[in-house]
């Protein structure tokens, strides 16, 4: 697979802006809390950023709010207190009267966002994403989900083109354009030979490559995905742990979540753990993975060495564990 | 790798070729419904008496003219204009429901205009207009009532997706008022004919002013529907993804629910209720043109209109003088061919 590129065609490239506010976080969460009515909270509390250029893994127990959490950074989730604040794409404030005059032609434009909810002249800024239409939400924020499924027999390149949407709205803008930038996803993707395939005859690993085109032609600042690396094969694995680090290169603000611990080493460059809808750990992955948070926010028994070739945490079973579970299981073999 | 393996279309549309054969397809059913009934027309007689109204040409049977013109065209027009607005309201709501096998009633349309059909036949009553029958203008307004009683109930639900509670409450709704028409019927049984006769759908007496009424509802379907497409098309990948494309799921709800309502009730009323077009003219579509909404509704309500006219033809000749009821004969057709489409379904591919 070819290493990821930018669509520029702007000034406002990836890599360009990635060096102007690589340090600010894109997205902050502040004192979030996520529940559904009558039940008891499913994530409590919690704050943290996500910043531009750096991936940040979020790991934890099944059932301990991963996709709960990401559902309500990209606002589709309504908050129960705290809010999730979105920097604006464009730096500044977000109300430009030159911009605003002008027809909007299907490009992130200032003009698009102005009249929407601002933070007061603490933040001018940034967005409260619970506050913005559906619209301008997915073109701050994609997330590319866990399980997904066409209804239709769609040809790849069109299923990928349904990225645009949030930005042409409900009538197709620009078709040559469109075609342009659903070319450079598909090129991006190394999926370009499958354009004309229908998404129902993919197989799992072309499919999950395919929702992830059709994110990057959202053009978001943040990508929020869900176990990408979820049933797909070890080489498909580390092509998108590499896809994962070339978009935060560019200057994109990665958050993934996984179960291979492993994982998370070798890419993340802040990992959060969430057990029980709190933060157990939040920091570099030496310092979260470790034996002790691991053993006792899982209830597993792992050995954290030192990956051999390179300066990150390890994480195997335990070799005591694994000594008693041989031996137990030769005793009844025998 | 051939058409067929990779699901049975070209994904870029037809050629210049393939809307030429469809034109032509269209034109031949429509001419040839305008040929076919109790007395039969040739070719060439059609055309002439098509010719004096619109040309003035002289020397025409003034029998043929008056056939073609005060029995015929007007019917074929309404068949047509009623395949139309039952397959692009199926379309929508297959879309709607990313579901195949959804139909234009699956909204409790037809339950809801045979309830009105019913008061109507039964009470009586007379609307006073010259240009609706009070038929037609009750049934139009029960498939309404109807699919606004279905969104009403499915907003109840709190438990499962708003999609699938619309699908069920369509099911309660629909299963509920047919309960209510046929305890309606049970009590007034010298009605019990003509409620029998309509709810299997026939054009049998329409004519032009029941063009002009169906006309236009249907008109404001079809362009609902095309202005859907895109939507329905990012749809497609679910009702979550959709979400996080972009797209307003529950306003794009709103407006197809409005958008088939309108036009399933503008067919029932106009021609009773009528299965298997609404089914089975997105499937043809999706054959020829892919699943793309943008082709896929304009070619379901080309493929809806040939199918109906085709069948309104045959409704009114193959016993003739006997007319059937033009229902029967769209399930003599589409029965058939709907189960072979579906053994043809191929894994992976949807029909």
């Amino acid at each position: 697979m070819s290493p990821y590129r930018p669509f520029i065609e702007s000034k406002r490239g990836g890599t360009e802006a990635s060096g102007a506010s690589a340090s600010a976080f894109a997205l902050e969460v502040e004192a979030v809390s996520v529940g559904y009515p009558g039940r008891a909270p499913v994530i409590s509390d919690l704050n943290f950023g996500l910043q531009r250029g750096k991936v940040l893994a979020v790991i934890g127990p099944n059932g301990s709010g991963k996709t709960t959490l990401f559902r309500a950074l990209a606002g589709e989730l309504p908050l129960a207190a705290g809010r999730v604040l979105v920097r604006s794409p464009h730096g500044g404030t977000a109300r430009t009267t030159e911009a605003r005059s002008k027809p909007f032609k299907g490009r992130t434009k200032p003009a698009d966002f102005a009249g929407a909810p601002e933070f007061g002249a603490s933040r001018p800024d940034c967005f409260d994403i619970h506050k913005l239409p559906t619209r301008l939400k997915a073109r701050l924020v994609a997330r590319v989900l866990q399980n997904e499924q066409s209804a239709w027999a769609v040809p790849v390149a069109d299923y990928v083109r349904a990225g645009l949407f949030a930005a042409e709205g409900w009538f197709s803008h620009d078709p040559a354009r469109a075609a342009k930038k659903t070319a450079w996803a598909l090129e991006a993707m190394g999926i370009a030979f499958l354009a004309e395939r229908p998404v129902t005859e993919l197989s799992g690993g072309e499919f999950r490559r395919v929702v992830i085109a059709r994110a990057l032609i959202q053009d978001t600042d943040i990508l929020l995905l869900d176990e990408p690396t979820a049933d797909l094969d070890l080489e498909h694995q580390m092509e998108t742990l590499e896809l994962l680090l070339d978009l935060a290169k560019a200057g994109k603000a990665v958050a993934f979540s996984v179960h291979d611990l492993n994982q998370a080493a070798m890419v993340a460059d802040r990992v959060l753990l969430l057990a029980g809808g709190k933060v157990a750990a939040y920091g570099k992955p030496s310092e979260v993975l470790t034996a002790g948070i691991i053993n006792r926010t899982y209830g597993a028994r792992v050995f954290v060495g030192r990956h051999p070739a390179a300066d990150i945490p390890q994480i195997v079973p335990d070799p005591e564990w694994m000594d008693r579970v041989r031996a137990n299981r030769r005793g009844t073999d025998s | 790798m051939n058409d067929s393996a990779r699901g049975g279309f070209r994904g870029r549309g037809l050629g210049a070729l393939g809307y030429l054969a469809l034109g032509l397809t269209a034109t031949a059913a429509f001419l040839g419904s305008l040929c076919l009934g109790s007395v039969s027309l040739t070719f060439p007689e059609v055309l002439k008496a098509l010719g004096a109204k619109f040309f003035g040409l002289q020397g025409v049977d003034p029998i043929s003219i008056a056939i073609v013109w005060q029995l015929r065209l007007a019917r074929s027009l309404l068949a047509a204009v009623a395949g139309a607005a039952l397959s692009a309201s199926g379309a929508v709501l297959q879309g709607l429901f990313r579901n195949p096998l959804a139909d234009p009633y699956s909204m409790g349309v037809s339950a809801g205009a045979s309830l009105g059909a019913v008061i109507a036949m039964v009470t009586g009553f007379s609307t006073g207009l010259s240009f609706v029958g009070a038929v037609e203008i009750s049934s139009f307004f029960g498939a309404l009532a109807a699919s606004f009683l279905v969104y009403l109930t499915a907003r109840v639900s709190r438990r499962i997706s708003p999609t699938a509670a619309l699908l069920l409450a369509g099911a309660a709704v629909g299963s509920f008022v047919s309960a209510v028409v046929a305890l309606i019927v049970t009590f007034n049984d010298k009605d019990l004919h003509s409620v029998f006769y309509w709810m299997l759908g026939g054009f049998g007496g329409k004519g032009w002013k029941d063009l002009a009424t169906a006309a236009p509802a249907a008109a404001i379907s079809l362009a609902g529907a095309l202005f859907l497409s895109r939507p329905l098309d990012v749809l497609a990948a679910g009702e979550e993804t959709a979400g996080t494309l972009g797209l307003d799921v529950s306003l794009l709800r709103r407006l197809a629910v409005l958008a088939a309502s309108l036009g399933a009730a503008a067919a029932v009323a106009a021609g009773g209720v009528i299965g298997f077009v609404g089914l089975l003219g997105p499937h043809f579509a999706r054959l020829i043109v892919g699943p793309l909404h943008r082709r896929l509704i304009p070619l379901s309500a080309i493929s809806g209109a040939v199918l109906l006219m085709t069948a309104d033809a045959l409704a009114r000749s193959v016993a003739a003088p006997l007319e059937l009821p033009v229902g029967i004969v769209t399930a003599f057709i589409g029965a058939p061919v709907f189960l072979h489409l579906l053994g043809r379904t191929g894994q992976g591919t949807t029909v």
